[in-house]
């Protein structure tokens, strides 16, 4: 994996400070054949072995993959997916990795939890931070699934709040070894992994001054002082195995540190981006299954002498539900498309697709019961462990609402340094507001007039249209924002949510946007996609028309009185029969 | 000089197999039809006594070739005692029954005779005196129709069941025996052993009602799906090669020309093509019902209902209804 | 051992197949295609036996552009390396034709051992083993569902009729046809799809191949059709409710089995 470093700007985050990127989005990406045609014969693969070997509500009901299944997974070579050959992996690309976790996950979400965990946040950060040694030794074994690997970065204290974890790893006195204390929690792969990697904080001498910063170690699970709890029991995703971890007095050599000193929570952030995407495809494959699934389902049940499918109220879910897996999918994939030009920042596009496909998996697995009635709610039915296993996408690798509070704010940070400059103007407030505001403004200035998408087939005017208009209010409206609440921005969530939300639907007409044109330039029929294409964005832009609107004119106060309402009372302060 | 149809009748441990009769017949009907006359020949170790069994038959000559090197079948051996019945008999055609055997060595006698070749037929028709035959393509998806072209002799192969021996006319035939010489030829292939593959622990060929799987049930898992209506129709469950190959089933419930022959009151063929190999194997049942989502499915030629569908809808929802119904 | 296995591309098992415009073929817009069945078994057997004997597994294929998938899959799976006779814009219906080509384009390489499917799923005539061991002079079995090699000599198990086998012997080099079931196929690994691509396909045009004749056939296909039903058959479609009534209502009245 070509690391370096990441010279071209967000998509999303140009469009924050109101510039179209377009170049960097269009034409909608394509795989080069051959890579195509390895990507055929890798999902022809796995579904000749998946359709004989996995059994999905047998793994739910036994909370437990087969090891037969893994097994015949590391013979395949599913653990190496993204590991580089010249390490015994198959070297895929972000894009290909996707297309096959989506795979995975079609046939079982426990599964694909366990490969995810693996292959992807398990071994992304000694990809991405690893030494050439570190590489060599642990690579190997990983791609070819004799090692399992996991990402421990929770703790009991410290989820969303990651930067708040607690363990800790000191350098002993011959600074061979770091002594590792602390525990994890809601580790995935946690008591069937080999290698860990690991979070906690380290001291670090700055400006001669010792901090606590995190640094990253790798960690094997079979040394002294390293225990897994056992496994959660839990609503979902059963099969996947999710447990404590405990330090005590680890020694960890000092070449077992991942990535510079102090430098953890990059590593983990970085390892996160990749992460999120692996998950939105799987979503993405989860939303198609589940609109096949319902149409099928709708077109044989017959109430009032007819198909289900033919009553307009199903239609309009089934339609929705198509809308949105189409959406998503344009999104993840244009997305993996970025990933794999290791130059340009995709942490925003990443963050938006994980949000927009999960919420959209779980929306379509709700309907998706809905359409399935009485039998919908039956365990003989597939419909309720699908709702079970969908759950957790919300949860996971940042949550929904941290990643839109992230999204919102590393977006209103600008392009550029955003790191260096706005990272330090958020913690130091009054110099931080000059440069924000600056920044922004100085952007809309060299912009002068409104920017938009050029060029775009005439087929897609309206939606076009819709997108330069909200594009702009958008960029208006983070300016707005931030001249009015400056730094204390990070404190207004009801406004992050807002924004995200804009930014969110505006990702989503963008992909679909570029994914359409691209196919009429390349003399492609349309005409099926269409309206799907007219009900995303349609629906989108009137949300992102909301959010924006929302912005000035809001309930915000009276939704902070409720919740005082609620929180300073033991009990719901209203009763209808006692008023 | 051509002379007529030269059958090739087989020889099935000492006795005419059914198919060489089935291919006596056909040669019969298209002789008559081309005006031609037809011989037959039998070979194996004494092949007198056999060619004898067909003397009664409507035939100009039974050559009977008989050599030790005869006694079991090798395609050497066979290949080159045809080579010399052919050159005695000199046919302008010679059919053979498309057999196991047949399909091991017709091949390789079409080129040592430098005879053209069509195997495997269906059906025939004479049109302005000349043979036209029909034979099925795309796993039985389609039929073609074939003809010869350039100089004979010309070889066709006829699939078993394709021609009913019930049609065969009487007459007499002489029987002429060919001294056939293999002293010059070399035998490469050693019979080590003739054996029946797994026991038979299964007779189907009792059972009133039998549920037949196909591949069409995608996976195992899924073969509870035919088991549940079997069940409820209180019969048996049997399925075709792949799904026995693949060890959703067992073996010895195999229906088929590697299997077991069935004629039960109803035959339930549930996501399976209908190939002939399977088709031979239950084509006498008293009632067929297939399920088969392709429309043109070969097996609903032979079917007396033909339900297009989903079995994965069907199934269940039969199985109900039959229960109620029980 | 160095081995060959003559491998196919036809029509995936449940496409929906309609004939073409000049109704001597199908209609190929829309179809996918796969590895002839039989021949994928033998494509195993060959990798099973080149593991156990050490040596060389080379896929020989005739057909169009699209034959190079099936032929990646080959490779993938473990095959060495590839001979694909593009057969583009050639169509003659004689598998005698066939296996000439076939011949002469694996003539020099002297393999100990030759393996096609039994029979393919488009055309479906069963002689190309055949036809191609006594163009090279080769022994041969078909219906082959089990192989031991041992010194100079292969040891194999035929299948008869009615569930009987036959287990003969034959000097190598020979050609085998094999029967599908004989073993289980294997699942390509990713690793040996990514080695795929570095293998080499030789590609040779019909007209480089030295046939004189490849175009003389000895028969001739007048035209492909959907069979004409001899049986009175009641077609039920439809709403499965409706399917299911009318079919239990048989089952009673007419197979007369309720
Ligand atoms: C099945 C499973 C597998 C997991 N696998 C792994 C793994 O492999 N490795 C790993 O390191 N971790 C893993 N996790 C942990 C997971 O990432 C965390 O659960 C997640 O980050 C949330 O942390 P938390 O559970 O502590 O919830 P909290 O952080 O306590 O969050 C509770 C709620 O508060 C909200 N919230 C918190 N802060 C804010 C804020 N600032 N603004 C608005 N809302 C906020 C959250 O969104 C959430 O809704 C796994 C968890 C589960 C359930
Ligand atoms: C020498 C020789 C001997 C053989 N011996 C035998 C033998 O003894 N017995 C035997 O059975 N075969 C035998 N075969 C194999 C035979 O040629 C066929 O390959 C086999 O019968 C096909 O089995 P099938 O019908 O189950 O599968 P397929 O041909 O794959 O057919 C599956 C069918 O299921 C249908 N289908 C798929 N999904 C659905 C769905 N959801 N709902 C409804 N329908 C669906 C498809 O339309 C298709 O028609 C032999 C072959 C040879 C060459």
């Amino acid at each position: 994996m070509a690391k370096k470093d990441k010279t071209d700007v967000s998509f999303m985050k140009s469009l924050f400070a109101g510039v179209i990127d377009q170049e960097t989005i269009f034409p909608y990406p394509k795989l080069p054949q051959d890579e195509q045609e390895n990507l055929d014969m890798i999902l022809q693969a796995w579904n000749e072995f998946a359709k004989d070997a996995v059994d999905s509500p047998q793994i739910d009901r036994d909370k437990k993959i087969p090891k037969e299944v893994l097994q015949g997974m590391a013979e395949l070579g599913f653990f190496g997916l993204s590991i580089p050959e010249q390490y015994g992996g198959a070297g895929l690309s972000e894009t290909a990795y996707c297309r096959v976790f989506e795979e995975v996950c079609n046939y079982d979400a426990s599964l694909a939890v366990t490969l995810g965990a693996h292959a992807s946040i398990g071994t992304n950060g000694l990809l991405l931070y690893g030494t050439e040694k570190q590489k060599q030794k642990y690579l190997p074994k990983l791609a070819s699934g004799e090692w399992i690997a996991a990402f421990a970065l929770t703790e009991p204290g410290a989820g969303s709040d990651a930067a708040g974890i607690q363990s800790k790893a000191v350098l002993n006195d011959k600074k061979t070894h770091f002594i590792l204390n602390g525990g994890k929690m809601w580790i995935s792969n946690g008591s069937i992994s080999d290698l860990w990697t690991v979070f906690a904080k380290t001291d670090v001498i700055e400006d001669g001054v010792i901090k606590e910063k995190i640094s990253a170690f790798l960690v094997e699970a079979k040394w002294p002082g390293c225990s897994a709890g056992k496994p959660e029991d839990k609503f979902g995703i059963r099969g996947s195995d999710t447990t404590a971890l405990n330090f005590d007095n680890v020694q960890v050599p000092v070449e077992n540190l991942l990535g510079p000193l102090g430098k953890g929570f990059k590593v983990a952030m970085e390892t996160l981006n990749v992460g999120r995407l692996g998950l939105a495809a799987g979503n993405v494959g989860g939303c198609k299954l589940l609109t096949q699934m319902a149409a099928d389902y709708a077109k044989n049940r017959k109430q009032f002498g007819q198909s289900i499918a033919e009553f307009e109220i199903i239609k309009d879910k089934i339609a929705n539900m198509a809308a949105d897996a189409y959406a998503a999918e344009s999104m993840v994939y244009l997305t993996s498309a970025l990933a794999d030009r290791h130059t340009v920042d995709y942490s925003l596009e990443s963050a938006i697709s994980k949000v927009f496909a999960s919420e959209a998996l779980w929306r379509a697995a709700n309907e998706a019961m809905q359409i399935a009635g009485g039998n919908g709610y039956s365990t003989e039915y597939p419909f309720g462990q699908i709702v079970r296993d969908a759950r957790i996408n919300l949860i996971f690798e940042g949550t929904n609402e941290i990643l839109r509070a992230f999204t919102a704010l590393a977006g209103m940070q600008g392009p550029g340094e955003y790191l260096k400059k706005i990272g330090k103007a958020l913690r130091d407030p009054i110099k931080g507001f000059g440069l924000l505001t600056e920044f922004a403004v100085q952007k809309v200035r060299d912009v002068v007039t409104k920017d938009t998408l050029k060029n775009i087939a005439p087929e897609l005017k309206e939606q076009a249209e819709r997108f330069n208009d909200f594009a702009d209010e958008l960029q208006s409206n983070v300016e707005k924002v931030l001249m009015k609440y400056g730094k204390e921005i990070i404190h207004h969530e009801f406004i992050q949510q807002r924004i995200a939300n804009m930014a969110i639907d505006l990702y989503g007409m963008a992909a679909v946007i570029s994914r359409v044109d691209s196919k009429i330039k390349d003399s492609k029929s349309v005409e099926q996609e269409m309206p799907l294409v007219q009900l995303y964005c349609d629906a989108a832009w009137r949300r992102v028309r909301r959010e924006a609107r929302q912005i000035e004119n809001n309930l915000d106060k009276q939704r902070r009185q409720a919740c005082d309402l609620i929180y300073n009372s033991k009990q719901i302060p209203f009763d209808v029969f006692h008023e | 000089m051509a002379n007529g149809i030269l059958v090739v009748l087989e020889n099935n441990d000492g006795k005419i197999s059914r198919i060489g009769w089935e291919t006596l017949t056909a040669a019969q009907k298209i002789g008559s039809d081309l005006g031609i006359g037809v011989s037959a020949a039998v070979l194996g170790k004494d092949a007198k006594s056999m060619a004898d069994s067909a003397a009664g038959k409507h035939a100009d000559a039974i050559y009977a070739a008989s050599n030790a090197a005869l006694e079991n079948y090798t395609p050497d051996g066979y290949t080159a005692a045809l080579e010399q019945v052919i050159a005695k008999a000199a046919p302008a055609y010679i059919f053979v029954g498309h057999s196991y055997q047949a399909r091991d060595y017709v091949a390789k006698l079409a080129l040592r005779i430098n005879a053209k070749i069509i195997s495997d037929c269906i059906g025939y028709k004479v049109d302005g005196g000349s043979l036209m035959l029909t034979r099925q393509v795309f796993a039985g998806k389609f039929n073609a129709d074939y003809s010869f072209s350039g100089n004979g002799p010309y070889i066709a192969t006829f699939q078993a069941g394709a021609f009913s021996a019930d049609g065969l006319q009487p007459g007499s035939a002489k029987v002429e025996e060919v001294a056939v010489d293999l002293s010059g030829t070399e035998i490469r292939t050693n019979v080590l052993d003739i054996f029946q593959g797994v026991k038979q622990e299964v007779d189907l060929s009792k059972a009133e009602v039998i549920v037949s799987a196909g591949r069409g049930l995608k996976e195992k898992d899924n073969m509870a799906l035919v088991e549940g209506l079997a069940k409820a129709l209180g019969g048996d469950v049997s399925g075709s090669r792949p799904v026995c190959d693949d060890g959703w089933l067992k073996i010895d419930r195999q229906i088929g020309s590697s299997g077991q022959t069935v004629s039960p009151k109803l035959y339930l063929a549930v996501g399976i093509s209908g190939a002939i190999q399977h088709v031979v194997g239950m084509k006498n049942s008293k009632y067929i019902v297939a399920i088969n989502k392709d429309p043109h499915a070969p097996i609903f030629e032979i079917a007396d209902v033909a339900v297009v569908a989903d079995l994965f809808e069907v199934v269940p929802a039969l199985t109900k209804a039959v229960q109620e119904a029980a | 051992m160095k081995i060959a296995i003559l491998l196919k591309q036809v029509p995936v098992k449940d496409a929906t197949l309609k004939v073409n415009g000049d109704g001597l073929w199908i209609d190929e817009d829309n179809v996918t295609f796969e590895i002839n069945e039989s021949d994928h078994y033998g494509l195993e057997e060959a990798l099973r036996l080149k593991e156990k004997h050490d040596g060389e597994v080379v896929v020989v294929t005739m057909g169009p552009e699209r034959v190079k998938e099936s032929i990646k899959q080959a490779l993938a799976k473990g095959a060495d390396r590839a001979i694909h006779i593009n057969s583009s814009g050639y169509s003659n219906p004689d598998p005698i034709a066939h296996a000439k080509l076939l011949c002469a384009a694996i003539k020099d390489e002297n393999f100990d051992l030759i393996l096609s499917g039994l029979q393919s799923d488009d055309l479906g005539y069963g002689q190309t083993g055949v036809l191609v061991a006594e163009m090279l002079g080769m022994a041969h079995a078909t219906l082959v569902m089990e192989t031991d090699v041992q010194d100079g000599k292969i040891k194999v198990k035929r299948e008869l009729e009615g569930g009987w086998f036959q287990s003969v012997e034959l000097p190598l080099p020979a050609v085998l046809t094999i029967q599908s079931g004989l073993n289980q196929i294997r699942y390509a690994t990713i690793k040996g799809i990514m080695a795929a691509k570095r293998k080499e396909i030789k590609e040779i045009a019909i007209s480089d191949l030295g046939v004189s004749d490849a175009d003389a056939s000895g028969i001739q296909m007048h035209k492909i059709y959907l069979p004409v039903k001899t049986k009175q058959t009641v077609v039920l479609e439809g709403d499965t409710a409706d399917i299911v009534s009318k079919l239990v209502d048989k089952l009673k009245n007419e197979a007369k089995v309720l």
